[in-house]
């Protein structure tokens, strides 16, 4: 019998709780990658120095020894474990669903879930912030088992709704993280978008660093909408009355081309941009975005 | 004010708001979306908007509209007149009513034509508007305004008869002066087939009508009328191998066919289509011959004939009917008038029996090697002095036999020409033409170095303008030849080629002749314009659609490409 490798959105929306959609999806990253993905988050490799008498043995780098005869030992910039901030947009444009099994805010948080539960385990520190026109939960980062516990309570209990102000957010956010730390941010960017770039700015001028999970849902990126429809927008009650078909084409070509302007801003700015669809299993997801990143480094 | 000749069409001019409630239809609002990126469609929108505005999807679909309103108003015929109570009319009815005009084409008579013309223009009249109805052939002394809604044959349609256009004309143009017309626009329709004398008399004649007024020439012709001339318009011999050689150059008019050209002796040369060709025959011994071109001559449209002598032609100011063709030659330059005795080369004279009878000058230039064409006019014998009597044959009786008499006009082969029956006329006449059943239609007799020909056929009906057909040039010519040989040809030919070959008048260019005339084959529709038709108004609606399209396709191609919107919801 042949296992999927990747769980699919449909079969995870069926499961219920947050935490064991976590382990699946966390498992079927594991499956992929065969390897831990995260290796080189917690610890980053500085230099090397020469070794000095009274230094850890279990540092020194014995391949350097092969090669030069010499002793060195790595030295690493931080040594302590990782403050990983998990950040989801739970204003009302998060709900969203057309097709797809779960909301966007569903998919981010089993998303945002699985990544907690693969940083627990290796004992980094997660924290967990959701946020709409501001913070609106915020859990420290912490590096305990029975942490996760607390972070799938928080995420379980938040609903989306209301508006997204990504700057006061993101500058609220530099704020609240005195030390430098690895923000992942799931959003739809549904906001201004100097506001946004602007907040992203604040987060990288504290050397966060700083993924972006840009969530999009499958009809927000195909519009298969036909005929005469009102749109009315989820967070503002705008409406927009239009002939959907004519507009198909436009709409496509103009989010194609706000995803490409993120892309290149934010990559300005080295940060790390992941487009989203909600239809594709998290898992692979995360998998592509891991490929991407190791490649990079 | 509009009026519409076919105003249940109007029935259809709801079809015009189709565009609009499609558009209304495609607008309606079916459903309700929740959607996140709102703002990014209203991004979307409003750049769409600006290449595309409002006004401009507005313009389109009133396009769309008009096309639609266009096709239809116009199958609806409309006629516009201006605004308010138009002027009364005065208007004279000319119904020519001449024999060619019992010419049958399609069933109809071109009299019946005519009249259901007249009656279709008085149809149209107001209650305020006179009309009076000449006939060419009657007696108009007595005509007087009346009411032109009760004008027309009231006595029935009078036989035909010879008369004169022109003057009904000057009749019509009297009456159009006269104090009955004071405030009224003055028109003079004249509905005739603008042959022979018609046409002389509206070429010939200069008229002029209160400011306003105007002549309406209504061509009464079928359309199905044959436009194809085809004529030997010179002949000349040529030095060839083993002899003369004979080179017939054959013209056509309207539309060109091949055309065969047969010698003596059963030799025949193709013509290929065009509107000058050449036949050229080697080893015909020169002297008699004839020539054939089985096409036919139909009798056809003088109008769209010229005149192409082969040799000079004078004409004959006699009275006869068809003799406006000449006259309407010599008045566009064609021909010129030479007296008789200034000929210094041989011609053809056409001269009616009565002239021949009293006319020195013609026996003179007939003297001096010219053919003279007597005509008939009518009696039931011709006088051909010296106490010779010619039978003139009714024309019912002779049609048959004269239609294929000629050799020229039709492929007769049973034509017998210079099959003289001696006997039947006094020396030196003799038969030079008859049928297969023997009844003579040609008789000839020299005459010092020419020869005089008596045509016993009298003009009228159909055959009324024989003589102004190329056909007749061609029997000419046929004669001619037979009279003085080609040595006379080719010194005619001379007197021919010093001719220039001025545009001949046609009716398609009459009005550049008469420029109060306005020629028209259409069936009279009223005082008021009528509506474009149908192919204007379908050409409009077209138009109007492939100019929305248009703008639509050149408004696409000059937007380009969209950019990336930036979202915003501040």
């Amino acid at each position: 019998m042949v296992f999927p490798k990747f769980i699919d959105v449909v079969t995870l929306a069926a499961v219920q709780g947050l935490g064991l959609r976590a382990r699946l999806v966390v498992e079927g990253l594991f499956a992929g990658l065969h390897r831990s993905p995260f290796k080189g988050f917690s610890v980053e490799f500085s230099e090397y120095r020469p070794y000095q008498p009274g230094d850890d043995l279990r540092l020194v780098d014995w391949r350097a020894f092969a090669r030069t005869d010499r002793y060195y030992v790595k030295e690493f910039e931080e040594e302590t474990n990782l403050r990983f901030y998990l950040c989801l947009d739970c204003s009302a444009s998060m709900s969203f669903s057309s097709e797809a099994p779960l909301t966007k805010f569903e998919y981010a948080g089993t998303m945002a879930a699985a990544l907690a539960y693969l940083a627990l385990g290796q004992r980094d520190a997660v924290g967990l912030a959701t946020f709409g026109t501001g913070i609106r939960e915020f859990v420290p980062p912490r590096s305990s088992r029975q942490h996760f516990r607390t972070f799938l309570q928080v995420l379980e209990g938040t609903r989306p709704g209301g508006r997204t102000d990504l700057y006061a957010t993101l500058a609220a956010l530099a704020e609240r993280a005195p030390r430098r730390g690895l923000f992942a941010i799931f959003t739809d960017l549904w906001d201004v978008r100097a506001r946004i770039l602007d907040g992203f700015r604040a987060l990288r001028a504290e050397k966060h660093e700083v993924i972006l999970f840009h969530v999009l849902d499958a009809a927000e990126e195909e519009f298969p909408y036909r005929g005469a429809a009102a749109f009315v927008d989820l967070e503002s009650d705008e409406k927009v009355e239009l002939e959907a078909s004519r507009f198909r084409e436009s709409y496509v070509e103009a989010l194609a081309g706000l995803k490409r302007d993120f892309e290149l801003e934010l990559g300005a700015r080295d940060i790390d941009y992941m487009p989203v669809i909600t239809t594709r299993p998290p898992a692979e997801t995360l998998i592509s975005y891991l490929n991407r990143r190791r490649a990079l480094t | 004010m509009i009026s519409f000749l076919q105003p249940l069409y109007l029935l259809l001019l709801p079809l015009a708001a189709v565009p609009w409630l499609l558009n209304l239809i495609k607008r309606r609002v079916r459903v309700r979306v929740l959607f996140p990126s709102v703002q990014l469609l209203r991004t979307v929108e409003e750049r769409r908007a600006r290449r595309r505005p409002r006004w401009y999807e507005l313009l389109l679909l009133a396009l769309r509209v008009a096309a639609i309103a266009v096709l239809v108003l116009m199958l609806a015929q409309p006629r516009f007149t201006p605004s308010g109570s138009p002027p009364p009319r005065a208007v004279v009815v000319i119904i020519d009513n001449s024999p060619s005009m019992e010419y049958v084409e399609g069933g109809e008579s071109r009299l019946a034509r005519a009249v259901r013309f007249a009656s279709a223009l008085a149809a149209t009249a107001g209650p305020e508007d006179l009309g009076v109805v000449l006939w060419t052939g009657s007696e108009r002394a007595g005509a007087a305004w009346g009411k032109l809604a009760e004008a027309g044959p009231a006595g029935g349609v009078p036989p035909a008869e010879e008369g004169s256009l022109a003057e009904a004309l000057v009749t019509a143009v009297a009456l159009a002066a006269s104090p009955e017309t004071a405030g009224r626009t003055v028109e003079i329709a004249v509905f005739t087939d603008m042959q022979g004398a018609a046409f002389e008399a509206v070429v010939g004649n200069g008229f002029s009508l209160p400011a306003g007024g105007r002549f309406t020439f209504y061509d009464v012709r079928a359309d199905s009328t044959p436009r194809w001339n085809v004529a030997l318009t010179a002949y000349r011999l040529v030095p060839a191998a083993g002899g003369t050689g004979v080179v017939v150059e054959v013209r056509q008019y309207g539309r060109p066919r091949p055309v065969t050209v047969t010698a003596a002796g059963g030799l025949a040369r193709e013509v290929p289509a065009g509107a000058r060709g050449e036949a050229k025959f080697e080893g015909v011994a020169a002297g008699p011959a004839r020539f054939e071109c089985p096409g036919g001559y139909p009798f056809d449209d003088v109008l769209t004939a010229e005149l192409p002598p082969p040799m000079g032609v004078t004409a004959a100011v006699g009275d006869f009917a068809g003799a406006g063709m000449w006259r309407a030659a010599l008045a566009a330059g064609q021909i010129r008038v030479v007296a008789p005795e200034e000929l210094s080369a041989p011609a053809i004279l056409v001269v009616p029996a009565a002239e021949w009878e009293g006319s020195a000058a013609a026996r003179a230039t007939a003297e001096r090697g010219s053919i003279v064409v007597i005509v008939p006019e009518g009696p039931a014998e011709m006088p051909l002095g010296e106490g010779a009597r010619w039978p003139v044959y009714s024309p019912g009786a002779a049609r048959a036999s004269f239609a294929a008499a000629f050799p020229l006009a039709r492929a007769a082969g049973d034509f017998d020409v210079g099959g003289a029956r001696a006997g039947e006329l006094p020396a030196p006449w003799e038969i030079a033409a008859a049928t297969a059943e023997g009844r003579p239609v040609v008789a000839s007799r020299r005459w010092g170095r020419g020869e005089v020909y008596a045509l016993a056929l009298p003009p009228g009906r159909e055959y009324s303008n024989f003589y102004t057909s190329p056909a007749f040039v061609g029997f000419a010519f046929d004669l001619k030849f037979r009279a003085i040989g080609p040595e006379g040809v080719a010194g005619a030919r001379s007197v021919a080629s010093a001719e220039s070959d001025p545009e001949p008048v046609r009716r398609e260019n009459l009005e550049a002749h008469f420029p109060n005339a306005v020629v028209t084959r259409h069936e009279p529709r009223g005082k008021s314009r009528s509506g474009a038709p149908l192919s204007a108004a379908a050409a409009a609606a077209v138009f109007l659609l492939l100019a929305a399209e248009a703008v639509a396709a050149a408004k696409a191609v000059t937007a380009g490409p969209a950019r990336a919107p930036s979202p915003g919801r501040s």
